[in-house]
């Protein structure tokens, strides 16, 4: 296996014990901001080049939401490295019981296309920070961010403890044939499906963030043009190829008749008459998927945008109408700047409609009516949700990213990326004296033993319970 | 194998008409389960004996005291559990509602085990309640009298479409795996462990695996012996070595070998008198096939102390072995019966050598009056849970996660723990559809300027 050797490579450097201290693991987290840093310009015509990402949105979400990340975890790594010390019951006053954050080891991180920075940076972030070693797969679609990443990543990390691999499928496969002590995989539930089986014969413990429709619910007490702007915002950032883009609208009929206007509108203020020579707005990352785009707008009926420019892998900022669940539109995750809008009677139909279908990555639901928010929240489930607004909830460090079901497990951001990649050990420091209190749990067993034993082993009830 | 579809089929579609989420609903059938454990005692330690020839005052101990206490935490924890965790904003959510819904995943498994027959089967399922799921529970084969009574008891205190029990051996629980569950908690060995997750991934399921290895023990020259050596016979014998946390095997210094075995002697005489196979809290291995596999173990091998064994009652000994080389059968694979080797180290580093050279253990176990030499076994060796100075007592601190890493398992589980491993952790974040203003900025048509606003 080509890989065996580099792995080997890392788990020695880990068992030196080398990314354990806090200040090493601190060192290389301000590595890799230099990194971000330094490589600005360099990350900016990289993700340009592989899918016309806007300059814009390259230092949102590769730089600044990165940096963000950085930032907090370096604030707070001394806090969340120390043990947690835990509540202990009437034998064991004298002992000290704490939750202990080991490293796992060697982990492997494998990344996706549309954020190419930040879906390997921000898992790593936490790899780091837990004290493991890592390696990381960057996506061979985004190429010239992975050629990027390969060249330049190694002059800032520790090379014994950190290693990019570069790679199509095969190369991926066998990388999985080794044995990881933990993998972050962020793509497509197929391929999640590969990963964890593979995971699966080592007992490797798995992150996987996935995808699916994520559904937007729009109820008819609402503000029309605030609701168009931050819909078509979340839709056509990236050109749509973000994970948890609002993937199509379900309203009433004449939601969807008050809307198109409005949405026209937003996407004439984000991106002018002519989308195509907006510099804001990006391009579909390869000729394969800008195929499968194509062939989905003959879904329903075009009602905005709809032009394509094949040789520059452009697809406007299109909404369609009136799209049937059974328009090729409403079968597969869109993953591009295509709207499709499902017309329903009530909210009540919008969330059977969004419950008979795999659960989704992200929920929006947009209301003046706070109690339908809440109820669209409260009756359907999803890895994450958003009021009123698309995308937010992402930037929030202090809220878990993830899926469920289809659409992924685990969770990451902040603290929660540190949690993911330590393991959390039970630990208990017992007193050696005191030995008489031990008693009752030794044979020969008697009912008095028990009595005792049950005293003070015991949770008693305080009152009862007033729900009841 | 229809039957799995529709009992699976019938649970799930409970689970969705909703009944199970109101908390009132999960604590009714956790007070339920309360009485259940109350009113049918006698059965419960009835079956564990049967099985395991456990006496009764050690079943109620290994068994009924932990299932009761965890029963009580989770009903008078849950409504701060499943309360809606507000969490820090920022400047750009200041006037926004953020925070964590905890919210139920569907449908659990459970798969138990055969040692703890009981207790490994209503410790998940407690958790799995109180998160407000639906839970289809598997008892094991193996401690059939107690699979049976459970498979009989549940029904007549949980509703009986929610929370439905499996039995059978490996064909049904092969085709119960190929249902789809939201998770799978799973209490065995590392090969079927390995067998349940590649069936999630199947679905994209996520899993807590208790799995199990050899969890060391090394005790330090420089401890009180005998309180060291009572507390791991304790540990070690407890229902005849089956036990996943049990100190498999002990390290130490050669010069303290020979004091270590005659006070194990001495604490086994305290606790089983000068016969053994009468002792009323001595169990036996749980059948013909276990008990063949741990005698094999004895070949070969010193045996300082015990070794009788009888096939048909299936009693071993509580046995001790001196000098064990590392390279022994006894040293591959996890004891899980009373046969206690040491391995003689010459220091605390080689022990942690020797430790890390192996499988990451469920448990790891070190005796010492230096806290410094406790700190260091700690921190450069990595185990499911730990505890210094005694054993398996990290398994009943409430606040405590239990589970294993790496060959040992993963993820973890009891009390708060189950009740957010058995939770989706939805995050939320609700807007105001006023106060467009905050969110020109972002808005093309962008600039580097607006950007360093």
């Amino acid at each position: 296996n080509p890989y065996t050797g580099l792995v080997s490579h890392l788990r020695a450097s880990w068992l030196s014990g080398k990314t354990r201290p806090m200040e090493y693991r601190v060192a290389q987290l301000e590595a890799l901001g230099r990194f971000l840093d330094d490589k600005k310009q360099e990350i900016l015509e990289a993700t340009e080049l592989d899918m016309g990402k806007p300059s814009f949105e390259a230092f949102f979400s590769e730089i600044l939401l990165c940096k963000n990340e950085l930032n907090v975890t370096l604030n707070n790594l001394s806090h969340w490295m120390k043990d947690e010390y835990v509540d202990k019951n009437l034998v064991m006053q004298l002992d000290s019981a704490f939750i202990r954050k080991d490293p796992y080891g060697v982990v492997l991180i494998i990344a996706p296309w549309n954020y190419p920075i930040h879906l390997f940076l921000v898992p790593l972030i936490g790899a780091i920070a837990a004290g493991n070693c890592a390696i990381i797969k960057p996506s061979e679609i985004s190429k010239n961010t992975e050629r990027l990443v390969a060249e330049t990543l190694s002059c800032y990390l520790d090379n014994d403890c950190f290693a990019v691999v570069t790679g199509d499928v095969p190369e991926t496969t066998r990388l999985l044939e080794n044995k990881f002590d933990y993998i972050f995989f962020t793509g497509i539930p197929p391929v999640g499906r590969i990963v964890m089986t593979a995971a699966a014969k080592h007992l490797t413990p798995v992150t996987l963030e996935l995808g699916g429709k994520n559904p937007c619910y729009v109820s008819d007490t609402c503000d029309v043009t605030n609701v168009a702007r931050r819909v078509a915002w979340g839709r056509f950032f990236n050109a749509g190829q973000t994970c948890i883009a609002p993937d199509y609208l379900l309203c009433t009929i004449e939601m969807q008749e008050k809307l198109m206007p409005a949405l026209r509108e937003a996407i004439t203020e984000f991106f002018g008459p002519n989308p195509q020579e907006s510099p804001d707005f990006g391009r579909i990352v390869s000729d394969k998927q800008f195929q499968r785009l194509r062939a989905l707008l003959g879904s329903g009926r075009v009602a905005i945008g709809g032009q394509t420019d094949e040789a520059e892998r452009y697809i406007a900022p299109t909404v369609l109408a009136d799209v049937l669940p059974s328009d090729p539109a409403m079968q597969e995750e869109i993953f591009g700047p295509i709207l499709p809008i499902v017309v329903i009677a009530n909210m009540d139909e919008a969330i059977e409609f969004i419950n008979t279908r795999p659960r989704p990555l992200a929920l929006y639901a947009f209301s003046c009516d706070s109690k339908i928010v809440n109820q669209v929240l409260e009756r359907t489930s999803s890895g994450g949700f958003c009021g009123n607004d698309t995308l937010m909830h992402l930037t929030l460090t202090s809220l878990p990213f993830g899926g469920i079901g289809n659409s992924g497990l685990g969770k990451y951001h902040g603290k929660f990326t540190f949690d993911t990649f330590s393991h959390h050990r039970g630990c208990l420091h017992r007193n050696m004296g005191l030995e008489t209190l031990n008693t009752p749990r030794y044979p020969p067993y008697t009912q008095q033993k028990l009595g005792l034993l049950t005293t003070t082993f015991e949770v008693k009830r305080r009152g009862t319970c007033t729900l009841l | 194998m229809e039957r799995m579809q529709q009992i699976v089929g019938r649970a799930r579609a409970a689970f969705n008409s909703g009944r199970s989420r109101p908390l009132e609903f999960r604590i009714q059938q956790l007070k339920a389960l309360e009485r259940m454990v109350q009113e049918k005692e006698k059965e419960i330690l009835a079956a564990l004996k049967a099985d395991l020839h456990k006496s009764g005052p050690n079943a109620y101990s290994q068994e009924i005291l932990g299932v009761l206490r965890e029963l009580v935490l989770a009903m008078e924890k849950l409504p701060s559990w499943a309360a809606p965790q507000p969490v820090r904003k920022d400047l750009l959510t200041m006037r926004d509602k953020a925070y964590i819904n905890y919210e139920p995943l569907g449908m659990v498994l459970v798969i138990g085990a055969w040692n703890y027959p009981f207790l490994l089967v209503m410790m998940p399922l407690i958790g799995a309640i109180a998160a407000g799921n639906a839970v289809v529970v598997k008892p094991s084969e193996v401690s059939e009298n107690t699979a049976k009574l459970v498979a009989e008891l549940l029904p007549q205190y949980l509703d009986k479409d929610l929370y439905p029990v499996v039995t059978g051996g490996v064909p049904e629980t092969t085709e119960l795996l190929t249902q789809r569950f939201d998770h799978i908690l799973y209490t065995g060995n590392t090969a079927v462990g390995k067998i349940v997750m590649a069936a999630a991934a199947k679905h994209l399921t996520p899993v807590t695996l208790e799995l199990g290895g050899k969890s060391p023990c090394y005790i330090d020259k420089d401890c009180d012996l005998a309180v060291a050596c009572r507390r791991i016979t304790w540990g070690k014998y407890m229902n005849c070595g089956q036990t996943c946390i049990a100190p498999d095997y002990i390290l130490c210094d050669p010069s303290i070998q020979s004091q270590v075995v005659e006070n194990i002697k001495a604490t086994l005489k305290e606790f089983y008198g000068e016969d053994v196979k009468s002792s009323p809290d001595y169990e036996r291995i749980v059948n013909q096939r276990h008990f063949k596999r741990v005698k094999s173990l004895l070949e070969g091998q010193k045996i300082a102390y015990g070794g009788e064994t009888d096939e048909a009652s299936c009693f071993i000994a509580p046995t001790i072995l001196t000098d064990v080389s590392p390279e022994s059968k006894v040293m591959e694979e996890e004891i899980f019966g009373p046969v206690l080797p040491i391995v003689t180290v010459k220091s605390v580093e080689e022990a942690i050598e020797f430790i890390n050279r192996r499988e990451k253990p469920l448990a790891l176990y070190v005796f010492s009056n230096k806290k410094q030499l406790i700190r260091r076994v700690i921190s450069e060796t990595s185990s499911g849970g730990m505890t210094a100075n005694d054993v398996i007592m990290h398994s009943v601190v409430p606040g405590l996660p239990f589970g294993g890493v790496g060959h040992s398992g993963m993820g973890a589980y009891v009390g708060r723990c189950s009740f957010e491993t058995f939770s989706h952790h939805r995050a939320c974040l609700i807007k105001d559809l006023r106060w467009e203003l905050v969110n020109k900025l972002r808005y093309p048509p962008g600039s580097m300027e607006m950007m360093h606003l």
